[in-house]
This record gives structure tokens, sequence and C-alpha cells, in this order.
């Protein structure tokens, strides 16, 4: 408790905290929850669910009821019409599959029983897990997670915990550490026992919110943790199946199969601490492996489909711009506007530029393309797959030059060349062989990637620039800026832990590994890694085959050369 | 107002980046996969003035064991642009690409401080 109170006093923390504390406050003015008792709520994925009088008076509040404004997969909907499905239900969904767990952990497990009061826990982690997210989920946390401020209170909790908490789970663990949170929660609302864990309970929902376990008189207990932020937590169950539903798609893992499979071992260790930990029983792992699969699959149908990427890079242009001017000014703003409101704010722009040095920014304009699905075209487009390495002058020589330093050392007793550096030297010349017409696309692109918000302004005027000049010697009016011009190259997609030891041995006492039973980690990051697509989009402004010519040039800078471009871009005379 | 954006001083990937350009420097172009997380968890937690260079890279750790999937991602973000390769069939060896004058390339990338460091941790493996 020691580090999360550190975090909590710190200059850096109270600095966004005090923000986050008048929105708190002002979101549950006048919320005096009544006791409306047991409620069933009826939900397409987990079917009727009740839910007991504390929980309801939770959902109740105006803080929760937010959520119902906030999309659960940004701005999908323009191309999946009807994933129009909120932070709401989401939330809700993961509390439900929490308490399914729970009761089939209790079935499963030998000799163990999730305490009453650790369940009340877990249940009211589910349902606030979730309450940090602003505009557009995920989609603003790229926005104020990259301002200063944020990413100092990241570090405090990297500092103190080892631990990368995204910044809506940072925003949501400061919600429920909030005075005005823990003093509605501890006045009004019926949660059992509560005068016992007054001090203990909301740094608890935190933790387990960030991915941090909780230590209690000699236990760890990372099942609470796993249980909302792991390898098969309830929220990933929840939005593989809500997401994939309301997008159409058939995606589909053996949730049954998991739920009968999954326990709490205890391990004990030398120093007397006993660690309880979520597992799943060794045969239950073909469902962890669909579920993988499913993920996979989801950032490629839906979360990295190329319409959806163009999408939220405009608004990531549009809340900057807001920002710039002051619109939004502060964390509680970004809580404070959900999707509706947020797209509406552009309308007091009143003229002024964001950002005079990069040209003007019209952010009604871009409100309105966004709403009305206006969207800038694909110019260009990179993968490992599409592309061919134009070979390099003195490759060959390299090649054989490299053979005879290995004869050399081969030939020289003095260097103690061992077989055994004679079979990797060759595995290596083997891959330099094998990689001969691969392209190094890091080399490449590597610029291109991972760049914050200014860094990729300062990008887009090189483009920009390069434009331009094709423009100038085609004798072309140049009618755009650099804010029609668009770089999209997305991370990659983060599939789960399978180096963590969460399966349980046939003899129900050793751990291992998922990638000790199958080699998850490196069959997703192949699939992966072939499904990874880097992007130029331009505007309707743009001449989209000048805008492709210009691109090919700096992205693969005479070093490559694109297998069959027209047969994903349409459109450019090529 | 003004806009300050900022990250971490070396991201995760960056830094596997770094550290398959110095193995290469060491002409060490074969690793065996299983040793990098506990490696480069225990040059952290004895080289405490580098602790900048590992805010990007998370690591759990339970009673036994220490995972860390930044640095496996790291790893499979390398593979997807083309630095380096796993060996079938089992994938226990990491074979990195890169040639001397890329691996000074990317090391050119980074402040003389980091690289050395990198160089250090390198002579681990």
């Amino acid at each position: 408790m020691g580090k999360i109170k550190n975090i909590i006093e710190s200059p850096e923390y109270k600095k966004v905290e005090n923000d986050i504390e008048k929105f708190v406050k002002q979101k549950l003015k006048n919320y005096v929850p009544v006791d409306t008792g047991k409620k069933t709520i009826h939900d397409p994925v987990w079917g009727s669910v009740d839910y007991l009088d504390w929980e309801m008076q939770i959902i109740d509040s105006p803080l929760f009821q937010r959520l119902r404004d906030i999309n659960q997969v940004g701005l999908a909907m323009l191309t999946y019409p009807a994933a129009r499905h909120s932070r709401f239900e989401h939330s809700l969904g993961v509390a439900s599959a929490v308490k399914i767990m729970c009761d089939k952990i209790d079935r499963n497990s030998d000799n163990f029983r999730i305490p009453e009061q650790s369940r009340n826990v877990i249940i009211l982690a589910a349902l606030l897990h979730d309450i940090g997210h602003c505009f557009y989920s995920h989609l603003s946390e790229t926005i104020y997670g990259e301002l200063k401020d944020f990413v100092d209170v990241r570090k405090k909790f990297y500092d103190e915990l080892e631990l990368k908490p995204k910044p809506h789970e940072i925003l949501s663990f400061m919600i429920v550490n909030t005075n005005s949170f823990k003093d509605f929660f501890f006045k009004y609302v019926n949660y059992p026992e509560k005068g016992s864990v007054k001090n203990t309970l909301f740094p608890d929902v935190g933790c387990m919110i960030i991915g941090k376990n909780i230590e209690k008189h000699n236990r760890i207990l990372s099942y609470q943790t796993s249980l909302i932020n792991g390898p098969f937590d309830a929220d990933k169950l929840d939005y593989i199946k809500r997401d994939s539903l309301t997008a159409g798609l058939t995606l589909q893992y053996d949730m049954e199969r998991l739920f009968t499979k999954i326990q709490v071992h205890s391990i004990p260790s030398s120093n007397s601490i006993i660690e309880d930990r979520l597992v799943v029983n060794f045969n239950g792992i073909t469902a962890i492996e669909e579920l993988t699969f499913c993920k996979i699959m989801l950032f490629s149908y839906i979360y990295y489909h190329q319409k959806v990427l163009i999408s939220e890079t405009m608004i990531k242009d549009y809340a900057f711009g807001l920002y710039k001017l002051n619109l939004i000014q502060t964390f509680s703003d970004f809580l404070k506007y959900t999707d509706s409101d947020i797209l509406k704010l552009g309308e007091q722009q009143l003229g002024q530029n964001p950002f005079p040095e990069f040209g003007m920014l019209n952010l009604e304009e871009l409100a309105e393309n966004i709403h009305d699905r206006k969207l800038p075209k694909r110019c260009f487009e990179v993968s490992q797959g599409n592309l061919v390495a134009v070979k390099a002058d003195g490759e060959d020589a390299r090649v054989l030059e490299y053979c005879s330093d290995i004869l050399d050392k081969c030939r020289d007793d003095k260097q103690s060349f061992t077989p055994e550096d004679l079979r990797d030297a060759m595995l290596s010349l083997s891959a330099l062989l094998m990689k001969d017409d691969n392209v190094k696309l890091d080399l490449l692109v590597g610029d291109l990637r991972d760049m914050t918000y200014t860094e990729m302004l300062t990008k887009r005027k090189e483009f920009y620039d390069e434009f331009v000049k094709a423009y100038k010697e085609k004798e072309k009016n140049v009618t755009f800026t650099p804010f029609d011009i668009y770089i999209v190259f997305p991370k990659l997609v983060n599939y789960g832990a399978a180096n963590e030891e969460v399966i349980l041995g046939k003899d129900h006492q050793h751990l291992m590994t998922i990638n000790e039973f199958v080699k998850l980690d490196h069959w997703a990051g192949s699939f992966n890694s072939n499904k990874w697509r880097g992007y130029i989009f331009v505007s309707d402004k743009i001449d989209r085959s000048i805008a492709f010519e210009v691109s090919e040039r700096l992205v693969l800078k005479g070093k490559a050369k694109l297998r069959n471009p027209m047969a994903y871009l349409k459109g450019i005379n090529y | 107002m003004e806009l300050v954006c900022a990250r971490p001083s070396v991201s995760s990937y960056d830094f596997m980046r770094y550290l398959c350009a110095s193995l290469v420097k060491q002409s060490k172009v074969i690793i065996d996969l299983d040793s990098i997380i506990p490696h480069i968890y225990k040059f952290k937690q004895n080289n405490a003035p580098f602790k900048f260079m590992f805010e990007d890279i998370e690591f759990r750790t339970s009673i036994d064991h220490v995972v860390s999937n930044d640095i496996s991602e790291g790893i499979n973000a390398l593979q997807t642009f083309g630095i380096v390769g796993k060996l079938n069939p089992k994938y226990e060896k990491l074979v990195i690409y890169l040639t001397e004058d890329e691996a000074d390339s990317i090391l050119g990338e980074c402040t003389a401080d980091i690289s050395a460091v990198m160089l250090e941790l390198a002579a681990f493996f």
C-alpha cells in the first residue's frame, strides 16, 4: 500500500487529480441513490443478469450513466454501422462475466473458495474498470495520454510499481480514489460491510483496474486482478463477444469450455507468502487459443480497418485542435465531453487557427466530414508482404566476404572457433541468404511509427513540401495543406501473455506457460505480422496518383518496390 | 494553449532495436529466446541509474516468474519489420538479420550513453 500512497501523494498525481476531483464532484452533485432493490438486466451477450441493490446504486449514478454516450469501439460505426454499443453495456457485461467466473472458480478449484468480501470487490472493480474512459474510448486516450502532465503521472506509476497502466485505467484509478467518489460511496451505497474496508477498498479496486496484484495477510491475491486485467480477463471475454456481435462478425471462442477449466491455484513460496493465481486447466488451452485468434481477428476486421484508422486519425487532428484553441483545456474536459458533444465543439472555432505554422485546420469542416463519413482515401499502403527489396550494390560480395571470414576462423586454431560457433555462423549466413529479397521494413518506416502528435505534424509538413514540389512540376494549383495528408502507421496488436505461468498441468501441481503447450505468441506474432499495414491517406483535395508517386519515393527511398500496388489501391494511375 | 507532447525516452520497440544492433556489434546474431527477458530484467535490477531506459518496458513478477509482454511484443514487432526472425521448429532461437553497417546506423540514433549501456547489456548474452 506504501507505493500506492506514494503515487497518490506525489505532485504529479495531485496536479491531474485536482481536476478529476472537480469533475467527479460536479457529476455526483445532487445524486442521492434510492434503494431499488435487486434488478435484472437483459443483455444480448450474457442473458438476464441479476444486479444487487448496491450495484444498481452505482449503475444509476450520473457518473456511470455517462458511459452510455461513449462508444465502445470509437468510430468503428462508420464502417460497421451496428457497432454502436457503449462502454455502459460493456461495463455491465464485464460485471456479468466476473460473476459467472467467480461461481465457476468456486466450483472448479481444489480447496479454494472466493470469500464473499473479495467477490464484492471484484464485481465493484468490474463495474468501474472503464469509468475513466473519455469520448470515443481508446481514441481519446491516445490524445490526452500524450500530454506532458499525463505522461508524468504515468511515469510515477511506473517508477513505483513497474507497471504501465493505460491512460484510461489511470483515469479510472483516479476517479474511484477521489474524495468525492469515496464520500458518495460510503455515505449512500448499500455495499456490504463497507465500514470495515473504508481505507482499503478503493486503492484495491484501483490496483485491480491498473493490473497490480493485491497482497493481504501474506497472500498475493493475483486472481482478483487477473479477473479484471489479465491474460483471459472478464474484460476480454466481454468485448470479444460484444464487438464481434454488433459488427456482425461470426467470431467465436468456446466460452463454456473456458469456464469449466478456470480455477484458482494456490502457490506457496519459501518466504511463507502464498499466491492465489487464476489458472486454466491444461485441457482448456484450446479455448485460450481461440480467444487469442478472435482478438487478433477483431483488430484486423474492426479496430485496424483502414477506414476506422483514418477516421480516428481525423479525430486526433480535431481534438488536438480543440486543445490548442483552449476549447478543451483540462483532463476534466476530456471526461466532460462525450461522443455526442465533442463534434459540436468545433463550432466555437470562430476562424481561429490552432496550428498557423502548418496551415489552416478547419475544425467545423473536419467534424462535418467525420459525421458525414467523408473520409480521406488511401494513396499508399505498405506491409511486409507487399514489398520487394531492391538489392544493394555489393551485396553478393558481402556474402562472399562473410564466407571467407568463417573459413579463416575455422582454419585458425588460435580463434578457438568451435563446431557450435560454426553452426551459429552457418545459420546466420543461411538467414542472411533467405532474407535476400525480403525487406527490412524497420529501416524504411522507422521514422513514421510511434510519433507523438507534434512529431507527426512535422512529418506531415515534410510530405506536404514534397507534394507541393510535385504539383509545381506538373503546373497544378496547390489547394491543400498538411492537414490533407495523413500518415497512419498503427501499433502492432497486443495479443496477451503467452509467457505467464497460468496453465495447470495434469498433476494439478505444476504450472506452465501457454507457450510450453502451444507457441501461442509465435503464431500470433506471425499472424499479426502478416496483417499489419501502414498507410498514407489524402483528402479529395489532393490528386491521389501524384500522392502515390511522392509517397512511394518518400517511404521506400529507392530501397524497395511494391509488389502489386493496383491489387489494393483503386483509382490510381501507376 | 501550448501543446507539449511527451513519451518515454526510449520506447520498448526502440530498446529492442538498440539491443539487437548491440548484439550484432558483438557478433551475436543467434540468441536464445528464453534468455532475453531474464537477462534484461536482471540488468535492470542491477543498474538503477539506467532506469530511465526501461520506462516503456513493463515486467510482471509473481512468486516464481518474471514476464514482460512489452519485450515479447517488441520481438514480434522486430519480426514484422524484418529485423529478426525466429528459427523453426521450436522457435527457441532468434536470428538477427542486421548487418554491421545497419547496426551502426541504428545505434547512431541514440545517445552515446544509451549506446554504451546497450553494449554492456549485450555482453550478458
